[in-house]
């Protein structure tokens, strides 16, 4: 498979599980180019790749360049940071409504921990157990029950405010 | 494995989650669906875990991020293409090897009482929510395999936790089988001349029996467009076998028991 093809296979998934993971579609679209362009400059590295070598190169340049910006806004704001916040700012072409219900689950993601949040979203895209312990540190047989704690935790974050009202 | 009840009413959560995510080795995943039958308050622990995991993924999609346009794809797109020996390989084969993989495959064809299947699955969606996700649904999912003789007949268990609006399962062989479906959400929608069509919306786990002639001593496998898999009788009895493809799917042979 040659870099090419498992970008058409991989971009779109990366994507949404680094702009779930931070908030920020633009900052998620730099890794995404970022972790291919990682892998073009040294193959054999990464070689033989499966999507979760790829899922946790994303990962970890996301990690860095977060790592990064903190401490840049901290320098500049002396602020904290975190995950982006999640304002229910409403994009040109949605309504209010969409907004804020868009908004109130991105709030209820960024209350996770970020071991919560890694776990939660690589198991949406598919991940087993085994890959989720390796990519967060952790054992294969406790992924289940931090799991289960992750997802109470943002059910709970959610209440009803993310289903748009009809 | 303990199912005594963690809290006192019902089965730890992780252990749970562990069964729904079709994480359990055969054995366990058997006392666990043993214990939700009989217990009521634990099945219904379970099926709140369930409803909550759909109602979580269903907000995610509901508050995902437009995809950026294909054309802001293009200057890594470009990238990629200038790089011609950007090409992934796996570690090369020492040239002995090499002969000997040949000198068995000869062997292989020889033997003319070798009998083979061919299961292949994957999915065919409408209706996602995001763009791409015919694509990368195929490739998201996890399938485990078990391979057990009962009697005259050979039982091959095939269980996915695959998402999306329909797993087709389809089989080619001129030997007869028969197929059943069970578990899960799967709902059986017809079984064709060449194949099993099966709703699995929820993406829990849903199990596919195909009961073949005792004779067949190979499967291929291939899920999602990749493989095939050859996968001997031998190599199934082996202890837990994980076989990763390109593609991140996951084919997990659960051990056959001895005693049935």
């Amino acid at each position: 498979m040659t870099l090419e093809e498992l970008f058409e296979d991989h971009h779109a998934a990366l994507f949404r599980f680094i702009s779930r993971m931070t908030n920020d579609p633009d900052f998620a679209k730099d890794i995404v180019q970022e972790t291919f362009l990682t892998l073009a400059a040294r193959p054999s590295k990464f070689a033989p790749l499966s999507r979760a070598r790829l899922f946790q190169l994303g990962h970890s340049l996301a990690r860095s360049g977060l790592r990064k910006r903190k401490r840049r806004r901290m320098l500049l704001r002396g602020g904290r940071f975190g995950v982006p916040s999640a304002t229910a700012t409403p994009a040109p072409d949605i309504g209010m409504e969409r907004a804020e219900a868009r908004a109130a689950v991105r709030r209820a993601l960024a209350a996770l921990s970020e071991k919560e949040r890694t776990i939660l979203l690589m198991r949406e895209e598919g991940f087993t157990h085994r890959e989720i312990a390796v990519a967060v540190g952790t054992t294969t047989g406790s992924v289940g029950t931090m799991f289960a704690r992750a997802l109470a935790k943002l059910e709970n974050g959610l209440g009803s405010d993310w289903r748009e009202r009809p | 494995m303990n199912l005594r009840h963690a809290t006192g009413d019902m089965m730890d959560a992780g252990l749970l989650i562990r069964h729904l995510h079709g994480e359990l080795n055969a054995d366990e995943a058997r006392a666990v669906a043993g214990h939700l039958t009989s217990c009521e308050s634990c099945r219904s622990f379970a099926e709140s875990l369930a409803a909550r995991a759909r109602n979580v993924r269903e907000a995610l999609r509901a508050a995902d991020f437009d995809e950026p346009a294909a054309g802001q794809w293009r200057d890594v797109r470009d990238a990629l293409r200038a790089r011609p020996s950007a090409r992934l390989r796996s570690p090369r084969l020492p040239v002995a090897a090499l002969w000997v993989l040949i000198a068995v495959a000869t062997a292989g064809m020889a033997s003319a009482s070798v009998r083979t299947w061919v299961v292949e699955q994957w999915a065919r969606l409408s209706g996602e929510s995001h763009p791409g996700a015919d694509a990368e649904r195929q490739q998201s999912g996890r399938a485990a395999l078990s391979f057990r003789p009962i009697g005259d007949e050979l039982h091959v268990t095939f269980e996915t936790t695959q998402a999306g609006g329909m797993v087709v399962l389809r089989f080619t062989d001129d030997q007869a089988a028969t197929v059943s479906v069970a578990g899960g959400g799967a709902e059986q929608l017809a079984v064709g001349e060449r194949g099993l069509h099966v709703g699995n919306e929820a993406g829990s786990l849903a199990s596919f029996r195909v009961t073949l002639p005792l004779g067949v001593e190979r499967v291929h496998v291939r899920i999602g467009g990749t493989g095939p898999i050859d996968l001997t009788r031998s190599a199934l009895r082996e202890d837990t076998v994980a076989i990763a493809l390109d593609s991140g799917v996951v084919v997990r042979n659960t051990p056959p028991r001895d005693d049935q």
